[in-house]
């Protein structure tokens, strides 16, 4: 049965934390990255031949985990705030589940199901 | 009083360091929506080359670079009060909270200059190509 675990909140506040600084750095090189590649605008050549390179590739999966990661559990911890009732509490905690399963799937499909044109 | 009107009722005269932690929820919130929206249009890549460049059009509109200039403020502050808290958190420096988030601000203001600098002048003055 899916149900937040009944500790003070520790870990999502200390992985909050952690997942937040590894974002700091990340974003600075997402962003590096992503405008040395190109000027102006982002073409499908560009955005695949990027994610061609598993190294590249491995990285943009990481960088997905920590911001769904983070991203929710921010929501999460919002939204906390305002459902006190223990059966809403559970199905926001699906929720946030299910939207991070989903984001996940979705980005992991588009990394791993785009190649460069020949 | 539910929780939801208690963050409303304004009992004690807005302070600096809550009217940063309101800006760092609301930035969040923003920037999981830009994170939803971005994992979908980047999937329209796998939908082939002019498919994709179909929606990259769209993104040349100008409210696109209005929409970036606020996602771009966003990232800033978001990330720049986050190593605030956790500078207050674990090195314990919550005696220097405020002149910490004055330096946020000042931080978020040169960044959104310089950067937004390049998408005002690409949107708004030079145009695409």
């Amino acid at each position: 049965m899916i149900r937040p675990s009944g500790d003070s909140g520790f870990k999502v506040w200390f992985l909050q934390r952690v997942t937040g600084a590894f974002l700091f750095v990340m974003v600075l090189l997402h962003f590096t990255v992503m405008h040395a590649y190109q000027e102006g605008g982002l073409t499908f050549r560009e955005a695949t031949e990027l994610v061609a390179n598993p190294l590249w590739r491995a990285w943009e999966v990481g960088f997905l985990v920590f911001a769904l990661y983070h991203g929710l559990a921010g929501v999460w911890v919002v939204a906390s705030d305002y459902v006190e009732n223990a059966l809403w509490k559970s199905v926001l905690y699906g929720a946030v589940l299910f939207a991070g399963l989903l984001g996940l799937t979705v980005g992991l499909v588009t990394l791993f199901s785009i190649h460069p044109l020949p | 009083m539910t929780g939801f009107r208690r963050t409303f009722e304004v009992s004690y005269r807005p302070q600096p360091g809550s009217i940063a932690w309101l800006l760092h929820r609301l930035s969040g919130l923003g920037l999981v929506v830009y994170l939803a929206l971005h994992i979908w249009t980047l999937h329209t890549l796998t939908e082939g080359k002019e498919a994709f460049e179909a929606h990259v059009q769209v993104f040349k509109l100008p409210i696109m670079g209005i929409s970036i200039l606020g996602l771009w403020a966003a990232i800033l502050f978001h990330a720049l009060n986050g190593l605030r808290l956790m500078l207050v958190d674990f090195l314990g420096l919550s005696r220097r909270q405020k002149p910490l988030l004055w330096g946020v601000v000042a931080l978020t203001a040169v960044g959104l200059a310089a950067g937004g600098w390049p998408i005002v002048r690409l949107y708004f003055i030079e145009g695409f190509h």
